[in-house]
């Protein structure tokens, strides 16, 4: 089983490095490192920060890169087994002499060894940044120890995620990865209240430790203060840190956060449908009759053909028609979607008569998310579907985003018209620019990250995190849909507006 | 109508695809024939401009549409080997879309005209997510007849179909070749056999022959022979000699041999078929010619 499991595993992987994310994602992460130690510092207990020693970098940088590749490396490391399923190599696979249980465990080693090369960038990047700027002996097992025994468990529990929301027909699309990222978010926050009986990130671990030692040192500290990443040069006192004394109970905590990626990856073995596409977990479906089993059309004499041919109507051009292919560009991202038609209604009448203020602080922000399904696709279809061939050799590649662009303002419109409408009649005016500004710059954002990737996941990543940071969190530039009123004062939506045209530019630029 | 393609070369990275192709084509069926890897998709895709030329030119009544490919979009019609559908899209709806984004106008009847054509008008409004692959292929076809286009390329458009479809698509492509250009790509010499005034035959990137399937049949004309060998000796017959077919009888195994001499002294000179000539000029090809001995 095992080298079955390996066979996939390096064949997965093989085609993770021939392609350009891995080495972006590696850039950032080492750009990360130096964000975190060169140009920031670690704060804690109010006001204390540690000196610069290997296991001070190591736990430093390990403490916030790990939260970030938690959340972040899922849309890295997901679509193995999508890739394999879009590609047609499902029919072998699904056919061979090998267990589901050694595929799946080839695709999560594959995603681990992913995750495992990017956390080897950002321990490298902290090593170089300690040479160049450290304090102390150089102490691998302080520097490193902490990547090892932190990080790898928790990436083990992303591509253990990844794989199971692989296997689990609704989650395969743009609601696993929500439904990840949120609870990724969730995991982080109350692993590090205490309020799981493990921490998936470990920073507890660091926080117990650091906070132990300024305690001993400064009797002023207070050890409830938390951990604060600021910027370099800031007004702190030092402290010594010995570094994290591993003990049984913080190794048994990091077992038990392998533990969860292993039963994350022993559901996935039982919802895993061997590709079979009347198998597996799915929501009731809703095809018609024609679409399963297959349809089938009668066959008649060839005799007709030339009779035929020759009774063709004409075929007269009179332009590029927006208003049919627009249509066509609707029915394709919302049919089959029973659930979305149920969501928005509920955003769309709620938004009608609930009051104002919750309407525009809550609604809004919550009915966004229902835009994420059809606006993460723009752009990606014509690759995805395979219709590039057929689309781009008799039509301007350029001029069929306008439909596409189109589909995508009418879905977000559809969703914010009612709150933007009683917003504009109160006079509000700011805040249903910002309304404007999000039904016009979203799909914009969608078509531009979607014509270079040919994929959603990074739409539908960055799109959260902007979520969760904006609109959630009142971070003011990322507050898409002004949310809240300081968001208009700073003239955001302004932004997004002018934002727009730039996007789309860069969408075109990216068809051409 | 004419199209004219003059040094035509496409590389990937170090190897090319495609080199040195000089072809012009007029109104009529070319058959491209060539094994597989020969360049017959990325020739088609160049055309079409789909993909561009790392060296050449192609031209549609006499207009460079690498400079101006707007042109030749407004005049083709493809039905690529490969290619997908809108599974959320019927029949009907698609080629609508398809149509209005190559600017058709008022396109209703003629989208209904081609499904008939090519036997879906039952299945017009299902949706492509529960076609067959022959289904939809024979979708492929409409879409590549919707603007009535002045070429027609069709890459491997019979692949998939049953015989009674197949015969039908010969009859259409047949039909359609009166007042246009239309270029087969296919690994079914039979298809081109049916249907081609010309053919093109490629190899290793490289145009080998443009010719008649008259003339193709000519240059194998007393080179192919039926043999007749016990089953234990076929494989001698089959190491030494090109066979074009085998056919077990109660007598033996009957081989069709291409080669210049009489492979066995038994063998029976027989009329050449256009498959067994595509298979000489191929192996010609790749025959190494003989060093020439300085005395």
């Amino acid at each position: 089983m095992f080298r079955a499991a390996l066979a996939v595993a390096t064949a997965d992987l093989r085609r993770r490095t021939r392609s350009p994310a891995l080495i972006v994602a590696g850039l950032l992460t080492a750009y990360l490192g130096k964000l975190i130690v060169v140009d920031g510092q670690l704060v804690v207990a109010g006001g204390y920060t540690g000196v610069g020693t290997a296991a001070w970098y190591g736990a430093t940088v390990c403490g916030l890169g790990t939260t970030v590749l938690l959340v972040a490396g899922f849309p890295l490391v997901r679509g193995g087994v999508t890739h394999d399923r879009e590609t047609g190599v499902s029919v072998s696979l699904g056919t061979a002499p090998l267990s589901s249980g050694a595929y799946l465990l080839g695709k999560f080693l594959s995603a681990l060894a992913a995750l495992g090369v990017v956390t080897g960038v950002l321990a490298a990047a902290t090593t170089a940044a300690f040479l160049l700027n450290g304090t102390g002996p150089f102490d691998p097992v302080g520097l490193w120890g902490p990547f090892l025994l932190l990080t790898g468990p928790a990436v083990a529990i992303t591509a253990a995620a990844a794989v199971l929301t692989e296997t689990v027909g609704p989650l395969r699309g743009t609601l696993g990865t929500a439904v990840y990222i949120s609870g990724a978010f969730a995991l982080v926050a109350l692993g590090v209240q205490g309020s799981l009986p493990f921490d998936p990130t470990g920073l507890s671990v660091i926080q117990t430790s650091v906070s132990a030692d300024v305690a001993a040192q400064f009797e002023a500290a207070d050890p409830t203060g938390g951990f604060a990443y600021v910027p370099a040069g800031g007004e702190a006192t030092t402290f010594r840190w010995s570094g994290i004394g591993w003990t049984l109970a913080q190794l048994s905590d990091r077992l038990a956060t392998v533990g969860v990626a292993v039963g994350l990856l022993l559901g996935a073995t039982v919802s895993f449908d061997r590709f079979d596409p009347d198998a597996g977990v799915d929501f009731p479906s809703v095809a018609t009759a024609a679409e399963s089993p297959t349809a089938t059309a009668k066959s008649s004499d060839t005799t007709t053909v030339d009779e035929a041919v020759s009774r063709l109507s004409g075929a007269e051009t009179s332009g590029f028609g927006l208003v049919t292919a627009t249509a066509a560009e609707l029915r394709m991202a919302l049919r089959r979607r029973r659930l979305w038609y149920l969501a928005v209604g509920a955003v769309v009448v709620g938004s009608s008569v609930a009051p104002v203020g919750p309407t525009r602080s809550a609604l809004v922000p919550v009915g966004v998310l229902s835009t994420l399904p059809v606006l993460s696709v723009l752009g990606t279809r014509e690759r995805r579907e395979h219709t590039a061939t057929l689309l781009f050799t008799t039509a301007s590649p350029v001029r069929l985003l306008v439909p596409t662009y189109l589909s995508g303002v009418v879905v977000v419109g559809l969703v914010f018209a009612p709150a933007g409408g009683r917003l504009a009649l109160l006079g509000e005016t700011g805040a249903a620019l910002g309304l404007v500004g999000a039904t016009l710059a979203l799909p914009a954002a969608a078509l531009a990250v979607g014509v270079w990737t040919a994929r959603p996941r990074l739409f539908e990543t960055v799109f959260l995190l902007a979520w969760y940071l904006g609109p959630v969190n009142g971070v003011v530039p990322l507050d898409f849909v002004a949310a809240r009123p300081e968001t208009v004062a700073a003239g955001t939506p302004l932004a997004y507006v002018v934002a727009t045209p730039v996007l789309l530019a860069v969408a075109a630029l990216g068809r051409r | 109508m004419k199209l004219e393609l003059d040094g035509l070369g496409k590389r990937y990275g170090d190897t090319w695809a495609l080199r040195g192709v000089d072809l012009a084509l007029e109104p009529g069926v070319v058959g491209l024939l060539g094994p597989n890897g020969a360049g017959k998709s990325t020739l088609m895709q160049v055309v079409t401009t789909f993909t561009q030329p790392t060296e050449g030119t192609v031209r549609w009544n006499g207009t460079d549409v690498v400079a101006e490919p707007q042109v030749m979009r407004e005049s083709v019609g493809y039905l690529p080997q490969e290619f997908g559908v809108y599974p959320r899209l019927t029949a009907r709806e698609f080629l609508r879309y398809l149509a209005a984004v190559r600017g058709l106008s008022d396109p209703g009847d003629r989208i209904d005209e081609l499904l008939a054509i090519v036997n879906l008008e039952d299945a017009a409004g299902d949706r492509l997510g529960g076609f067959s692959g022959g289904m939809r292929r024979r979708v492929g076809i409409a879409q590549a007849l919707l603007t009535d286009p002045d070429l027609l390329i069709v890459d491997e458009p019979t692949v998939g179909l049953d015989p009674t479809e197949r015969a039908r698509f010969r009859s259409l492509l047949g039909a359609l070749a009166t007042d246009r250009i239309v270029v087969l790509s296919t690994h079914i010499v039979p298809d081109v056999e049916a249907t081609a005034s010309d053919i093109a035959l490629l190899d290793d990137g490289e145009l080998l022959v443009h010719t008649t399937p008259s003339d193709l049949l000519a240059s194998v004309d007393g080179r192919v022979w039926e043999v007749v060998v016990p089953e234990a000796e076929m494989t001698t017959v089959k190491r030494d000699h090109t066979v074009a077919s085998t056919t077990r009888r109660s007598d033996g195994v009957h081989l069709r041999v291409v080669a210049a001499d009489r492979p066995t002294p038994d063998a029976t000179a027989v009329e050449p078929t256009l498959e067994e000539a595509y298979l000489h000029a191929v192996e010609t090809d790749r025959t190494p010619a003989p060093t020439e001995v300085t005395r």
